[in-house]
């Protein structure tokens, strides 16, 4: 157990008797003109450490950006700075620069490179005032070598921390994307979010001694906004914000939860110590840079995941949560991450992480659903290729066309991972985080509305391998459709790819409602639980409990009572309006009510 | 293009999380191996073209998670699985006695027609580690996996390259056959293989 610099010594100086981890939210910033010195000290045991963690507070920098309005490029792409977030935490006010890599580029960066080869020493000696003993025990290393990486060159990871190149996606790719053509947007955009805070009166969220972050009131224009990106280093606060973590936090029960976590004893510890290293192996704040210490991000990352698993038994530990925790810890403190935690698995993703995973079949089926109306083409592909005959038979018995709400093809464990991990994994970094900041702004129907796009996307592949072939598109095969929905998201390296299908406004499904979204929920939760009645007897796996969720799912009854499966077209032609059974849903109430 | 109609053989690799059925399947299929597998959500599936006998067969591989919650999303793609491989580390005794439960999981929800005749074959992944850390012997498995219906064992080490193909040959043979009785059963599914019975790829019809 120990730490590495990542955190900085000052915000541990006065832990309390709980070892909490320190301010997070500040590690992604780097000012351009100090970026070598940071990472000499990130990286190495150099004398210029203590110099340059007293310089990251410099006052300059929130002067640049209280004189927001003017700010040029230079300054955007210099002096960042981060608020803090937790109450917990407030008196360590300074923001430290603790990212390994600059958020938007830096001059420097040739600078970078010639320092790699000098980690490797004494990773984690911002800590001695905190753990002295585990300081003696360190040796300082020289350049010890390790299994796989000897060194970190520090131009093969992202601005998070992230390796660039993918099985997907090479470095080359990335860097020509990202130098060219998403850090001119990410400066751009920035100085356009500066004069937005700017015009409604606001100070942004990086303003020295700011006491309550605010963002100004949701409106089409600030939707716009999120779904252009929010700035890297705001992301923080604006999930928090957006996701009205306020509401739900309890201030101290977190740290409570850290505290009970000592004793608990299940199933899922031994489940979550197996993840901790393969949640962000590729990332350089989860990896370990010295034999035998443990980093702090995963040292966090367990913290939150018992704490979680103690606080919410229905759901404990799921897999996928791990990979949630830890793209949060990026951007946020624990307590915060554990909160959205909370959020994600209760309010957004309800009853996807469910000991059952009922939520998962539920979404699908949603999924399914939405594919049948506005991408038809995939959906009879995808229904071609999952069932034969002898599924069609037992269609028959229930007779109302719906089996593959109940039976998802095969094919939906692939899109399953899209919904449980939030796209982690699924797409590219920059294009999950784009994502990320619309869940939170426009509620769990954008994860419908991504998933859609994806899908169109997808077709559009389809389309055009099946011209190249010069062939029917029944040439396509199973493992084809397989294979491009497993792999096609991961190369949307840049996210206007996709965003682009978003915003295209002849897509009808860009009018999808959060209350499309429920109701649509809401029938297929109801499909399946008659389906789920009907077995109870014949399957151990499909009883009470997907009727337990199930019923849960449609605890709303003015919605209930809605006779659509959900997606009203908002151009009001009604055309692609779909009814379902109204008398089998006056049953399966009547039956509830019971 | 692909050719149509070619022998599609579906394997799906269960057993606990952490067990190496990701690493696995990468190690037969692209001949690597690396530190930085994620833990695997849903499922995932690698295609790999074979030679069984002067027959040419594609085997779809499914690495699927091992939290057991994820069973219950199993029922759809465990049906039609030719071959089904039981994974377990060896220097996890938990992972070792769950084989059976996975087994028996399996053949539920795959609906498998004749239970008794299913072909398993068990991997035993790991044995690069120091002896000393082995906790499952070799031994002890084998006389296992005999009682369990004198299934085939293998001891691997995705990490070094260690009896994958040797074990990966198994379970192509196996899933063949399993296909070819299936077809000689007049299985429903026939959007695959329908050319079975002649020894050379041409059409039947």
């Amino acid at each position: 157990m120990g730490h590495h610099s990542l955190q900085a010594k000052h915000s541990f100086s006065n832990s309390s008797t709980v070892s909490l981890p320190a301010e997070r939210l500040s590690h992604l910033v780097v000012p351009s003109t100090l970026t070598a010195n940071y990472n000499k000290s990130a990286v190495s045991k150099g004398e210029e450490e203590e110099e340059s963690f007293h310089f990251q507070q410099n006052e300059q920098s929130n002067q640049i950006y209280s004189d927001n309005a003017t700010a040029t490029v230079a300054a955007v792409t210099g002096h960042l700075t981060i608020p803090k977030s937790t109450s917990r935490q407030k008196s360590l006010s300074s923001s430290f620069n603790l990212s390994v890599i600059d958020l938007y580029g830096s001059p420097n960066s040739q600078e970078q490179d010639q320092e790699q080869g000098e980690e490797g020493e004494g990773l984690s000696d911002d800590y001695e005032e905190e753990e002295p003993q585990q300081q003696q025990d360190r040796k300082p290393s020289i350049a010890q070598p390790q299994q796989s990486e000897p060194q970190i060159n520090k131009s093969e990871y992202d601005r998070y921390g992230f390796r660039k190149q993918t099985r997907s996606v090479t470095q080359r790719q990335y860097d020509t994307w990202f130098q060219n053509k998403y850090q001119p947007h990410a400066i751009r955009r920035k100085r356009k979010w500066i004069q937005l805070f700017s015009k409604a009166g606001l100070a942004t969220p990086d303003t020295e001694g700011l006491k309550q972050v605010r963002f100004p009131v949701k409106s089409e224009k600030l939707k716009r906004f999120v779904r252009k990106g929010i700035p890297a280093e705001w992301r923080g606060e604006a999930w928090w914000w957006f996701a009205k973590g306020n509401d739900v936090l309890q201030e101290g029960l977190y740290d409570e939860l850290v505290v009970r976590s000592g004793n608990f004893k299940g199933k899922d510890l031994e489940v979550i110590e197996r993840d901790l290293n393969r949640t962000f192996p590729d990332n350089l704040h989860f990896k370990s840079q010295e034999q035998g210490v443990e980093p702090e991000m995963i040292q966090s990352l367990r913290r939150v995941l018992v704490a979680f698993a103690l606080y919410q038994p229905s759901i404990g530990y799921c897999q996928s949560l791990n990979f949630i925790v830890g793209l949060l810890l990026l951007f946020m403190s624990e307590e915060r991450a554990f909160w959205m935690l909370v959020i994600i698995t209760g309010r957004l993703l309800p009853g996807l992480h469910e000991m059952n995973l009922e939520g998962v079949n539920v979404s699908q089926g949603v999924l399914m659903l939405g594919l049948k109306e506005y991408v038809p083409s995939m959906f009879k592909k995808i229904m071609n290729i999952s069932f034969d005959q002898e599924s069609l038979k037992d269609d028959g018995e229930n007779g109302d066309g719906y089996e593959y709400l109940r039976r998802i093809p095969p094919v939906m464990l692939t899109t399953s991972s899209w919904f449980m991990s939030v796209f982690i994994g699924s797409l590219p970094v920059e294009t999950t985080l784009r994502v990320w900041d619309c869940l939170f702004y426009e509620d769990s129907v954008f994860m419908l509305k991504i998933s859609l796009s994806l899908f169109k996307l997808i077709e559009t592949q389809i389309t055009a391998s099946a011209s190249s072939a010069a062939s029917e598109e029944s040439d396509i095969d199973e493992m084809e459709i397989f294979s491009l929905i497993q792999n096609y998201p991961k190369t949307l390296i840049d996210p206007s790819t996709l965003f682009d299908v978003i915003f295209t406004s002849r897509n009808q499904f860009n009018g999808l409602s959060q209350d499309d979204l429920v109701r649509c929920r809401q029938f297929v939760a109801e499909k399946r639980q008659t389906a789920s009645k009907k077995n109870k007897n014949k399957s151990k796996s499909g009883g009470t409990d997907d009727l337990k969720v199930s019923r849960r799912l449609l605890a709303n009854e003015d919605l209930w009572s809605d006779e659509l499966y959900g997606f009203r077209s908002k151009s009001g032609a009604g055309s692609s309006i779909v009814r379902w059974n109204k008398d089998l849903s006056e049953r399966v109430k009547r039956r509830m009510k019971r | 293009m692909a050719i149509k109609k070619k022998t599609l053989l579906k394997v799906i690799i269960l057993g606990d999380s952490g067990v190496g059925k990701t690493s696995l399947m990468q190690q037969f299929v692209n001949g690597k191996f690396s530190h930085q597998y994620k833990a695997t959500i849903g499922a995932d599936f690698l295609t790999k073209e074979l030679t069984i006998d002067d027959k040419t067969v594609t085997m779809q591989i499914w690495d699927t998670a091992g939290q057991e919650r994820f069973q219950s999303l199993g029922v759809a793609f465990y049906r039609g699985a030719d071959c089904c491989v039981l994974v377990y580390d060896v220097t996890n005794q938990k992972s070792f006695d769950n084989i059976s439960s996975w087994k028996d999981e399996f053949l539920i929800q795959a609906n498998v027609k004749d239970p008794e005749n299913f072909p398993f074959v068990i991997i035993g992944n790991k044995v690069d580690v120091d002896e000393s850390k082995k906790i499952v012997t070799q031994k002890k498995a084998q006389q296992y996996a005999v009682n369990l219906g004198n299934l085939p064992i293998f001891q691997t080490s995705a990490k070094e390259a260690i009896n994958i193909d040797q074990a990966f040959d198994v379970i192509a043979r196996n899933a063949l056959q399993q296909e070819e009785n299936e077809e000689f059963n007049g299985d429903f599914d026939d959007a695959i293989n329908i050319n079975l019975e002649s020894e050379n790829q041409g059409c039947a019809c």
